[in-house]
């Protein structure tokens, strides 16, 4: 990925050099070799080494590609620079366009012509820096993205080239905070993957190329990039003899070829993720990379002018390394080439991005929160049930959490653990999200609305239609009178853990609750079996509700959907997936079928894909809406009153649970209303007119642009690095 | 999608205001009370040739749309239709209770005025729009049993043609000497007239949106019964026939056909089983009398225009209107020319629809056979509503691509329905600086669907009259919703987003809309209105 000379002066630099010798041949063979190179004959420069030959990993690859040059600072537009510019240029396009030139690179696309058109380079006026490192790289491709200036280009097949003005440092370093940086190297244990390492241009850092993630409000792209510093001096890889101009030109050649043969580098390091990869060797290597590593000190064995037929006939290039003959290639003999249209003396634009801005980094965090329970309850007795109340569910989000490390690797996660800390930022969003507490699978079925009220709440034997059916974080339990007619519906939408935890540290509490929304008669045996609660107790299934049984019902769940929905996912082109059920087909947090899970999904996925970091609200639970009760009416025709539905447990904000039953004084009952003239026979009737609903947090729109990922699990990192791995699971729904 | 993957369907058998829609300028909806079963039965079995069948329809469309190719203009051709539909209580005269149960009896049986309070209608009998002040089908109005619709090209080829059905109809009588039929109802509609033809009395194109179903024709069962033109290449090419028209399956709209898969569009799930066969092939069809107070509509807009633009010339309350509406007055959508009304974009049929809200139009791609598409700006990727209010009309009933409470977006379908309203009442010349002239007019709303509690309620009490539904938050439906407080819940309010990005909440205390009369009805098949005219069987 980078173009990196170490001179051998710079003892702890020369890493590569060496051990690519040594596992070459003996150091006289490979001067005989260099010495047949130096002829400047097309061929071999080399003796083969086919251990270091590239290998085709999958990812992408731009056989035929564009490619705009932006110079940094003003001083690029006028003398003395405005010359080598306009050379250089010439050169670069010339050297891309070189069908001998191409004819070596070509192998890797089957041999296939290969195509290259250099976009009119330009002049960006931005304030000279002492160093440009890649967070700043990153930032510019940002800012260039947002001023429309890339807006015409086809950026999946484009290369943005930065070249620094003279003097400018180009460092690698950036462009990820440090936690990014320790994961990767932590990751970097199996032969073959991508290396990340913070250089700079002093130290034998030429350039480099990579990707930028940006997010837009129509979907997300990527833009593929490469800077050059202006070697010359002590800076970059100044060559013996050549023109400041003429590096510049080696260097651009270098990362074009590299980006055009693996311009995903970047994320496979971010991501650990081989697949990424487009070609590179088994050790690691891209095209450009290894024949510096060849030419050791010698750099002039692989840094050539090379005679090509279009003007300006001779182009400073660095040799690629090629397949054929196992090492770098020089061109060979060609003819009858078309003139390359030389960009000298066209005119010359300058942009200007405006005022500079900030680059974009994740958000700091400030001081966590204790998580309050659900809907704010006061159930608690003991002084430290807050504070462990809190920390339960502080790992259930680290969990989440984790599994967005999955696929990231180190990177910033957009999912955040409120009690770890909140971002300091006061860019925050809010987003409701609400959908409708009747199970839509059972909608779906194509059944009589008879039926559908009958499965999900039906109870027979060991049967119950509560457990099977109410999956929408909504339960209820209706309660019949001797006639068959309904008397009251219980509707609750609390979360077993709430319920588990009272067992383990607050069992007194646990008992007064049953008693006092079930049934007097409830004991805590009936509760708790040997020293475990049991939440498919007779008291919260045959006999009523006091929470959530369905096993896709709980905190956990809407913990874990949230989190992992915050994964950005892509297409087979590269395109973010936007749609829900493509979403929640492609990440599996959750069953598509129903409305909750797609629609919680493409909501946080949204606001992921708009670069916040998120989270869920305080107090993290799931709520129920007043059932709406236009409509109901008594056998005299009179509509209902709010009275019939009644806030049990909870605040009119947060509903946890709600009966709806005749008020006191009454002479009707349940069963004696209609809906719209149509009997009232089901709970689910009132079920349907009653919304779920959550509410998620963003912090620092626009702060985080993680890479997307393909559909599926996470990459195996433990299989690139062939060691035992841990495997992913899917969302647990912990009962 | 090859043919042979969607149903074959008998359109001989299917009334032809469902499908393909009498599409005419004129429409008379007679409202009957069954005065005597026997003698009904007798006279409906006299009509049942008239009644036109869905290939009748379809075949003179096509003609007409061929003859209107080859001359460059009018066809030349006219022709008069006529459906029959029938209310719960029409069924169960001519049958029994049972057998009407076994079509419906959840709201089909309850009937619309006690189903009124869910579709947001007003609770205070003191309203007119309370059922107990209906004009037709409501508390204190006879009962309906049967509706008539005739439709034809010509206002006097309707009343030729009534006056022919009077005269047979009059045969029919009761052992006392009535008519077996009584007449309690009419309802006369007709289009606008002149540049507002196509358009509803607010002045904007209406109909544009209509999806299609998806079948082969038994009479040629090679070809599916709505054309496809998008490139078959193209997922596209399996959800729409002509871009924007999505394709729905049968059971959507007709009985006993396979249903819409909100998990799967492209799979369809089982027919829903029917508890009497003859049911199949028909389809409930909702009638409502919908007064619309135009001066009322353009005084909000006006109003809402000098908030939001700061001035209400005719430009300002033009692209307020289009984002109250989603579409400008032309038809053309506010997501694909946001700034201006573009009428180019309503002229061919394979534009006007085409749009989306969420995401970004993409151009579409036919197959070679079709002219090239006109080169218009595709749709504006509106996610957040700024350039469509979540509260606009279009994006309420139909929220196409838009994040949906229900899941997804493919969901949303399973709730569509087809419309075959017409205006009734004098139209205004510019309806924009309309005065009140005491006189009614509005739209004589018609749909047809499998569900009524699925399609039309749903859409009236979940989207429509919902503030956070099927968007959090985006206030109930702009125009169609009702926007006064009622009953503990507070006035609408609608988020329109200026040309500057500042966003403005306006209350809306107006309805523009009130319910004058209307009921359920179930339009059966053929071979059904053969069997209610038979002997009923206990």
């Amino acid at each position: 990925m980078q173009h990196q000379y170490a001179p051998a002066h710079r003892i702890q630099s020369i890493v590569k050099a060496p051990k690519a010798k040594d596992r070459r041949q003996p150091a006289a063979a490979a001067a005989a070799a260099a010495k047949k190179g130096k002829g400047g004959a097309g061929g071999a420069v080399f003796p083969p080494f086919p251990k270091e030959d590239l290998v085709f990993r999958g990812g992408r690859t731009m056989p035929n590609m564009s490619f705009k040059t932006f110079y940094l600072g003003k001083g690029w537009a006028s003398a003395p620079l405005a010359a080598p510019r306009q050379k250089l240029d010439a050169a670069i396009d010339a050297a891309m366009s070189d069908p001998g030139l191409n004819g070596i690179v070509a192998q890797y696309f089957g041999n296939a012509p290969i195509t290259t058109k250099a976009l009119p380079s330009a002049v960006l006026d931005v304030p000279g820096e002492a160093t440009f490192d890649k967070g700043d790289i990153h930032n510019l491709v940002k800012r260039l993205f947002k001023s429309g200036n890339l807006a015409a280009l086809d950026l999946k097949t484009t290369l943005i080239n930065f070249v620094l003005p003279p003097r400018a440092v180009l460092s690698s370093d950036g462009g990820g905070n440090e936690r990014v940086k320790r994961v990767v190297r932590a990751a970097r244990t199996r032969p073959g993957t991508p290396e990340a390492e913070e250089e700079d241009s002093r130290n034998g850092l030429g350039g480099y190329h990579g990707s930028v993630h940006i997010q837009s409000p129509t979907g997300g792209v990527t833009v593929y990039y490469a800077a050059a510093v202006f070697s010359d001096g002590d800076n970059g890889i100044p060559i013996s003899g050549w023109e400041p101009w003429e590096n510049i030109c080696a260097t651009l050649y270098h990362e074009l070829c590299e980006a055009r043969t693996d311009p995903d580098v970047e994320d496979a390091i971010r991501t650990g993720d081989l697949r990424f990869i487009g070609w590179n060797s088994n050790s690691g290597q891209e095209i450009g990379d290894f024949p510096i590593g060849e030419a050791g000190s010698d750099l002039e064995r692989v840094f050539k002018r090379v005679t090509i037929a279009a003007e300006p006939h001779t182009v400073p290039i660095q040799l690629m390394w090629s397949n054929r003959v196992h090492g770098p290639e020089a061109p060979g003999a060609h003819a009858g080439l078309a003139m390359a249209a030389a960009l000298a003396g066209a005119a010359t634009e300058v942009i200007s991005l405006g005022p500079t801005t900030a680059a974009t980094t994740a958000p700091t965090f400030g001081n966590g929160i204790v998580l309050s329970p659900p809907g704010n309850l006061k159930d608690f007795k003991e002084k430290d049930s807050f504070a462990k109340w809190s920390s339960e569910r502080s790992k259930d989000f680290d969990e989440a959490i984790e599994r967005t490390q999955q696929y990231l690797k180190g990177l910033p996660s957009q999912y955040f653990n409120p009690t770890r800390g909140i971002p300091n930022t006061p860019d925050h969003a809010e987003q409701p999200i609400k959908w409708p507490g009747f199970p839509r699978k059972l909608e779906n079925l194509g059944l009589p609305l008879d039926e559908q009220f009958r499965r999900a709440e039906v109870i027979s034997g060991t049967s119950l239609g509560r457990l099977k059916s109410q999956d929408e974080y909504l339960e209820w339990f209706v309660t019949r009178g001797d006639d068959g007619r309904i008397v009251r519906v219980d509707f609750t939408c609390e979360g077993p853990e709430y319920w588990r935890f009272l067992a383990e540290h607050e069992p007194k509490v646990l008992l007064a609750l049953y008693q006092k929304h079930i049934s007097p008669d409830v004991k805590l045996p009936d509760l708790i079996t040997g020293k475990n609660y049991n939440p498919l107790n007779v008291w919260n299934t045959t006999r009523g509700a006091m929470h959530l049984i369905q096993p896709s019902n709980n905190l956990f769940a809407e913990i874990v959907i949230a989190g992992d929905a915050t994964i950005l996912r892509k297409n087979a082109d590269g395109s973010l997936k936007t749609e829900a059920q493509d979403l929640i087909d492609c990440a599996n947090y959750g069953d598509r079928g129903r409305a909750s899970d797609p629609h919680i999904g493409d909501l946080v996925n949204a606001l992921a894909r708009d670069g916040y970091v998120i989270s869920l609200k305080d107090p993290v639970g799931l709520y129920m809406s007043r059932p709406r009760l236009v409509g109901f009416t008594t056998p005299d025709k009179k509509p209902i009153s709010q009275d019939w539905f009644t806030v049990a447990r909870g605040s009119e904000e947060f509903i946890l649970r709600g009966v709806f039953a005749a008020p006191k004084g009454s002479k009707f009952t349940v069963g004696d209303l209609s809906i719209g003239g149509v009997p009232l026979r089901w709970g689910g009737q009132v079920a349907k007119v009653i919304d779920m609903g959550l509410t998620g947090v963003a912090y620092g729109k626009g702060t985080i642009s993680d890479p997307a990922f393909d559909c599926g699990d996470p990459p195996r990192t433990a299989v690139m690095a062939g060691a035992a791995f841990t495997d992913f699971h899917k969302p647990t729904r912990r009962m | 999608m090859t043919t042979t993957q969607e149903p074959i369907l008998d359109l001989d058998d299917i009334q032809g205001n469902i499908y393909p829609g009498f599409n005419k300028d004129h429409q008379t909806i007679r409202c009957f009370t069954i005065v005597d079963a026997a003698a009904a039965r007798s006279a409906i079995a006299d009509l049942l040739p008239d009644v036109s069948t869905s290939a009748v329809v379809q075949a003179y469309a096509r003609l007409r749309a061929t003859l209107k190719r080859q001359r460059a203009g009018a066809s030349g051709l006219s022709a008069t239709w006529m459906n029959l539909s029938f209310s719960y209580s029409g069924l169960a005269k001519l049958s029994s209770a049972a057998i009407a149960d076994a079509v419906d009896d959840g709201a089909f049986k309850a009937g619309l005025p006690d189903r009124s309070p869910l579709l947001g209608d007003p609770l205070d009998e003191a309203e007119p729009g309370h059922p107990a002040n209906w004009l037709f089908g409501g508390f204190k109005t006879p009962s309906i049993d049967m509706v008539m619709t005739v439709a034809g090209d010509k206002r006097a080829d309707i009343a030729s043609y009534l006056g022919d059905i009077d005269a047979r109809m009059a045969a029919h009588k009761t052992p006392g000497g009535k008519p077996a039929l009584e007449l309690v109802f009419e309802l006369v509609g007709d289009t606008l007239g002149g540049e507002l033809n196509g358009h509803e009395h607010f002045g904007f194109r209406d109909g544009v949106s209509q999806p299609a179903i998806r079948g082969r024709a038994k009479s040629s069962p090679d070809k599916f019964i709505v054309e496809r033109i998008i490139d078959p290449a193209l997922s596209d090419a399996k959800s729409y026939g002509r871009p924007g028209q999505v394709l729905l399956w049968p059971g959507q709209i007709l009985l006993g056909q396979p249903t819409q898969n909100g998990q799967d569009p492209l799979k369809p799930n089982q027919p829903f089983p029917l508890k009497v066969g003859w049911a199949k092939n028909g389809s409930f069809m909702v009638l409502r009398m919908l007064q619309q107070d135009v001066p009322a509509f353009w005084a909000e807009i006006r109003s809402c225009a000098a908030k939001v633009l700061g001035r209400s010339d005719d430009a300002a309350i033009d692209w307020v209107g289009a984002r109250v509406v989603g579409r400008w007055r032309s038809g053309a959508p506010v997501t694909r020319t946001p700034d201006a009304d573009r009428p180019e974009f309503v002229a061919d049929n394979r534009v006007a629809n085409d749009f989306r809200f969420r995401l970004a139009g993409t151009r579409p791609q036919l197959v070679a056979t079709q002219p090239p598409l006109p080169d218009l700006p595709l749709s504006q990727a509106d996610p957040k509503g700024a350039i469509c209010p979540f509260a606009g009309h279009i994006r309420k009933v139909n929220p196409r691509d838009d994040a949906v409470e229900l899941g997804g977006p493919g969901d949303t379908l399973t709730h569509l329905l087809v419309r075959r309203g017409i205006p009734y009442g004098p139209a205004f010349a510019d309806p924009r600086h309309a005065a009140d002239d005491g006189k009614e007019r509005g739209l004589i709303f018609v749909s047809y669907q499998a569900s009524i509690e699925r399609q039309f309620e749903f859409l009236m009490q979940n989207w429509v009259n919902g503030d956070d539904l099927p968007h959090v938050g985006s206030g109930r439906d702009a125009v169609l919703g009702r926007h006064r407080p009622q009953e503990g819940a507070p006035a609408s309010s609608i988020e329109i987003v200026d040309g500057e990005g500042k966003s403005h909440r306006l209350v809306q205390m107006q309805d523009f809309i009130v319910a004058r009369g209307g009921g359920y009805f179930f339009s059966p098949s053929i071979t059904g209105l053969e069997q209610l005219t038979a002997e009923p069987v206990a």
